[in-house]
């Protein structure tokens, strides 16, 4: 009764203690009922915490290390299980909670190296005690939370899974910050690159160009960069040819995984004051990955979204200033094939000497069974991540960003950001982050925008990192950071807004090589345009551009595509499709057929024409040209060799392949699975737990909007946060919406409740309190916190 | 538990008799007590925890409740019983 019980791969919890009443679920039950107008509390600081009518915290505390407790209690008392968990899983220790069916995730993120470099992390900011105080602090709030609870009132993913909370540290934030890196700057195409490479051959070129000149970059051209590569000792491109296919077949990231961000200067707003957009897009999930906050100190009103695990507001805004985040993208994770001496894998060549790894040790503790222990190689580029490859002979180190000493206390980017008065402020604060990139948006209630493409950025050239490196020589390894003053950045452009949508950060002027990221184009194309063509932005347009649904990528392709099956005999039941295809206005709306037609469509078509590589098994790890050089090749390139198919005799040119995927499409939507659905139908969208537990997930959503869509919710991934901010000089008029509620809890009022909102593209105003004399407080409930 | 032994070490019923009144007592209080606390609550976290086994209705929590506890004090009673009967023979 009151041990878990075995159930194939899962582990049931303990019948007796999860059902009993006085300690099992029922008593989530019974909490979730409570609702308590007035809490005092006796601890270690003094401060008052309003939470208003969606379970938002205003925090008010005489010091910014009392508020920052509160905000640790805070974060613990409606995302303790989810914070917990989303650390464990960067640390590579979910086994102990589910088991060995997670024992190669662990065994990947230890690798990975995410612990050891939150370690690293916390030997640097213990070096600023005022900043490493506040760290502490917030751990102190916490474990304050974590100390005073009942077991009966543990969240009920730990009874489920027969686990308890465990205790927070700052190491544990530093594995959050680390968790964010994984998600943000942990994807790169080097293996599957250097493998087209191979397959491609001279026309490599021609299909992956690193630039696409119809790209509008983050930061507009002609910019002055400021420096030249021949002054800051660059790292030679590896002119190795001729390695080898690498048969790694790798999990890939759903492709259009990204943010929006932009902002008007008074000039473009109809109110003539500045206001600033973000909307970042992350897998969606249930608890929300964001949590709202309101933190008040004598030195500091700050409002936004926070991440349950660390301290600070990560996007916001206070009377002075706001400021909102997107990816960069930057390439900042590369790999070295090393070369070993024999099959025991002890030894490596670097610059014609055999050096000895470095194995670590970790212990892996699986759910009611024993240890594991897991070694892992080091070189000295990185840890082995793939130790056996086809050739015995080789392996692949790598070298990622967050393996990198840190300089400075990163987590004090937000609390400069919190107190932040001006541009200069603004500058100042984000120098302290150094991964992920952001493009960091920002405007200020004196009339300023800017936008700075922030983080460290290794100095490379020539296509230096795109490829799997020659990892025997020593001189390959990143020879230092671009000094932060040349970070891509722009003020106060001519053209009255600033914007980024994960677009390439620059033209191909830009002098230092960071590419091959994952650059999009057709969101930030897309922004620009609509941000040109109006003089005059007020908050409601702005709610409509973040819901806007027109797909510049149909805009681009489809009368190509309609004009080629022109000449194509065609029945009855096509003409229908191709006629709707002919009067549909490009949206991405949830109820549009026509979106499923051209969706479907272009998936086959893109499939089809690189048949070389979708249709070879034996070529699964080799990329595909994007979709986007897709379009562009069928533009410009109508006699290209790839348009036939390699499985036919027949020899096709590029309108047998539109009138070949445009069949396929046919069949498709003919199916049951697919016949009469609607573009919300089709894609499904869902919104899973954490841990997928499904009855505490969403399973099904239709919403608007798609992957390259300015909505760009797509089927697992989308708007995890809107948010809409004035500066007014009455102080900040803000709207905000997450699909989630701010308690973590399932089946509490504030879980799920503002899903539907979000999908319905409403907003809340959100309640920014100048100070405890607002009325509005009177309706809320406090926890006032007194001192022991 | 812990009372349902003590009772029935103390007052010695037969073992069928402690293991029947126990049950009955005690899936009844259970049953009844999450019953009151979920519609009290109106919270949908019953339901939910139904779908994550499968899909029962919370009406089969509380009898699955009721059981569990019925069938813990049921046992507790009967080794109370079987136990004073065994030291001190019948009252």
């Amino acid at each position: 009764m009151t041990r878990s019980i075995k159930a194939g791969e899962t582990n049931l919890p303990p019948l007796g203690k999860f059902i009993c009443p006085s300690t099992g679920f029922w008593q989530n039950v019974l909490a979730a009922g409570k609702t308590a107008k007035k809490e005092d509390i006796l601890s270690a600081v003094h401060g008052k915490i309003h939470l208003d009518n969606r379970a938002v915290p205003h925090i008010f505390a005489g010091s910014m290390k009392d508020a920052f407790f509160l905000q640790g209690y805070m974060h613990a008392y409606h995302r303790l299980w989810q914070m917990d968990f989303a650390t464990l899983a960067a640390e590579g220790r979910v086994s102990e909670v589910a088991g060995v069916r997670a024992l190669d995730f662990d065994k990947i993120k230890r690798r990975k190296g995410l612990a050891e470099s939150a370690r690293k992390s916390i030997e640097v900011w213990k070096k600023f005690p005022e900043s490493f105080a506040l760290v502490e602090s917030y751990t102190a709030g916490v474990n304050f939370f974590i100390d005073h609870l009942d077991p009966k009132d543990y969240p009920i993913e730990y009874k489920l899974m027969n686990d308890a909370p465990r205790s927070w540290s700052p190491y544990r934030s530093a594995l959050f910050h680390k968790s964010m890196a994984e998600i943000l700057c942990g994807r790169e195409q080097d293996i599957e690159l250097s493998n087209a490479k191979l397959v491609f051959g001279k026309d490599f070129e021609l299909l992956f160009p690193e630039n696409n000149p119809q790209t509008e970059p983050v930061i507009p051209p002609t910019t002055d960069w400021g420096f030249k590569m021949e002054n800051l000792d660059p790292v030679k491109p590896d002119k190795k040819e001729g390695i080898g296919y690498l048969d790694i077949i790798r999990e890939s990231s759903p492709s259009g995984l990204g943010s929006n961000n932009w902002a008007v200067n008074a000039a473009k707003s109809s109110t003539g004051n500045p206001i600033l957009c973000n909307d970042p897009h992350l897998t969606l999930t249930l608890p929300c990955i964001w949590y709202e906050q309101q933190i008040v100190t004598p030195e500091m009103n700050v409002y936004g979204v926070t991440f349950p695990g660390i301290p600070g507001v990560v996007i916001g805004f206070n009377q002075d200033i706001a400021w909102g985040v997107t990816n960069a993208g930057w390439d900042v994770l590369d790999w070295y094939r090393i070369q070993w001496k024999d099959a025991t894998h002890r030894e490596y060549l670097i610059d014609g000497t055999w050096k000895v790894v470095k194995n670590r040790y970790d212990t892996i503790r699986i759910k009611n069974e024993n240890f594991v222990i897991d070694t892992v190689k080091l070189t000295d580029w990185g840890p082995v991540v793939y130790e056996h490859m086809n050739n015995p002979k080789e392996g692949l180190s790598m070298h990622w960003i967050i393996h990198e000493p840190s300089v400075d206390c990163e987590l004090d980017a937000f609390v400069g950001l919190g107190k932040g008065k001006n541009y200069s402020d603004y500058r100042a604060a984000i120098r302290k982050f150094p991964y992920p990139a952001q493009n960091m948006a920002f405007i200020s209630r004196s009339n300023d925008i800017a936008l700075t493409v922030q983080g460290l950025m290794p100095i490379k050239t020539g296509q230096l990192g795109r490829f799997v490196l020659d990892g025997t020589k020593s001189e390959h390894n990143w020879n230092g950071f671009l000094p932060l003053e040349f970070n891509p950045h722009c003020l106060n452009p001519s053209r009255g807004f600033i914007s980024s949508a994960n677009q390439k950060s620059t033209d191909a002027s830009f002098p230092n090589y960071y590419n091959d990221g994952d650059f999009r184009s057709y969101r930030g194309n897309m922004v620009n345009r609509l941000l040109r063509e109006k003089d005059k932005w007020s908050v409601e347009d702005m709610m409509h551009l973040q819901h806007n649904t027109h797909s510049l990528k149909a805009e681009t392709i489809l009368p190509l595509m309609l004009k080629m099956m022109d000449s194509v005999q065609t029945d009855a039941k096509k003409q229908s499709v191709i006629s709707a295809l002919k009067n549909w206005n490009y949206a991405y709306d949830s109820t549009s057929v026509e979106t499923v037609y051209f969706d479907v469509w272009f998936d086959a078509l893109h499939h089809l024409m690189w048949d070389e590589i979708t249709m070879d098994t034996s070529r699964k790890a080799t990329a595909i040209p994007s979709e986007e050089t897709t379009v562009t090749l069928m533009q410009t390139n109508p006699g290209l060799s790839y348009y036939d198919i390699k499985s036919s005799i027949e020899k096709e040119q590029l309108k047998d392949l539109v009138s070949i995927s445009f069949d396929s499409m046919m069949t498709k939507i003919s199916t049951p699975e697919i016949a009469g659905k609607n573009w919300g139908n089709y894609k499904a969208s869902a919104i899973p737990h954490m841990a997928r537990i499904q009855a505490f997930g969403i399973p099904f959503i239709s919403t608007s909007g798609g992957k390259e869509i300015i909505n760009a919710h797509a089927k697992t991934f989308g708007p995890s946060w809107r948010m809409i901010v004035e500066l007014t000089p009455d102080g900040p008029k803000a709207f905000g919406v997450y699909p989630g509620g701010q308690d973590g809890r399932p089946g509490n009022p504030n879980f799920k409740n503002m899903v539907e909102d979000w999908a319905r593209g409403k907003y809340y105003s959100l309640d920014y309190l100048m100070d405890e004399k607002d009325q509005r407080i009177s309706s809320f409930s406090t926890l006032e916190f007194k001192m022991k | 538990m812990l009372l349902s032994f003590v009772l029935a070490f103390y007052f010695r019923p037969s073992e069928g008799k402690a293991f029947g009144i126990a049950f009955a007592t005690t899936s009844v209080l259970w049953s009844g007590m999450v019953f009151w606390l979920d519609q009290w609550s109106q919270s949908p976290l019953s339901a939910m925890v139904g779908q994550v086994f499968r899909g029962l209705q919370p009406a089969h929590l509380y009898w699955i409740t009721g059981l569990v506890g019925g069938i813990t004090a049921g046992l507790s009673a009967w080794a109370g019983s079987a136990i004073g009967l065994l030291l001190f023979g019948k009252k």
